[in-house]
């Protein structure tokens, strides 16, 4: 199974994604728990990539692919953004108490607990994130 | 994404959310949710019904309740499922707002 989807860069296009994720997941009677992985470390990754906008002359299209291979199911984000890699960014410091608790900035934390392996690379002037998830 | 209010003993306020606590979800209920922190001192948030929790979520409930510790009241969080609250956990809220799962502790731990 291989699928493809483009996004424009805009926080409701999530929702577009989410449906679409969701209807591949259903015809492919993937595991509730997987489907809720997949479903917030989408969201987390199409959020930072929105949020860090796009090179100047870039294309402005998010492309997301699913693809299912030997139980494993791999999720690809790819944008023409700047640089950016989430897999070396700091674990973000656990607060004691609410007064100093930071409201955000756990996207990529939760991406790093609920997908089983995160990989980025750089190919020109694209960023290319991919997340994979055993079916299990 | 929908919340519903319930005033119960001794001044406490149990919020319920229902639904999605993604992007769309927590935007849908951000005013009324911020308005109930900066208006109430005992608020039980009852995470029973929601389905889904992403960080726009986490950050919706860090920030009503950053108000309402701010003005000397206390807030919890009741009965997430099992994923809930493992992304409550990942994101280390569990240090910051207590979770419960039984009404009773709840209401008591946010009695003034």
């Amino acid at each position: 199974m291989s699928q493809r989807l483009a996004l424009r860069r805009d926080l409701s296009e999530i929702e577009r994604a989410t449906i679409w994720m969701e209807t591949i997941a259903v015809q492919s009677a993937w595991p509730k728990t997987l489907i809720f992985r997949l479903r917030l470390c989408l969201e987390e990754a199409i959020s930072n990539v929105i949020r860090h906008g796009r090179a100047e002359g870039a294309a402005s299209e998010i492309h997301v692919a699913l693809e299912e291979k030997d139980q494993r199911l791999t999720a690809s984000i790819e944008d023409e953004g700047p640089a950016f890699d989430p897999t070396q960014h700091p674990v973000p410091e656990r607060a004691s108490s609410i007064e100093g608790a930071r409201p955000g900035g756990f996207g990529i934390h939760l991406m790093r607990r609920f997908a089983t392996q995160l990989a980025y690379q750089r190919i020109g002037p694209r960023n290319r994130l991919v997340l994979m998830f055993d079916r299990t | 994404m929908e919340i519903a209010t319930e005033e119960i003993e001794n001044g406490v306020t149990r919020v319920v959310l229902d639904g999605r606590l993604d992007i769309a979800g927590a935007q849908t209920i951000d005013m009324r949710f911020n308005t109930l922190a900066g208006s109430r001192r005992s608020l039980v948030v009852d995470l029973s019904k929601v389905s889904f929790l992403a960080s726009m979520g986490i950050r919706l409930l860090v920030i009503g309740a950053k108000t309402v510790a701010a003005k000397g009241g206390k807030i919890v969080l009741l009965g997430p499922n099992e994923v809930i609250e493992s992304v409550l956990k990942t994101a280390g809220i569990d240090s910051v707002i207590p979770i419960h799962h039984d009404r009773a502790n709840a209401v008591a731990a946010v009695t003034l």
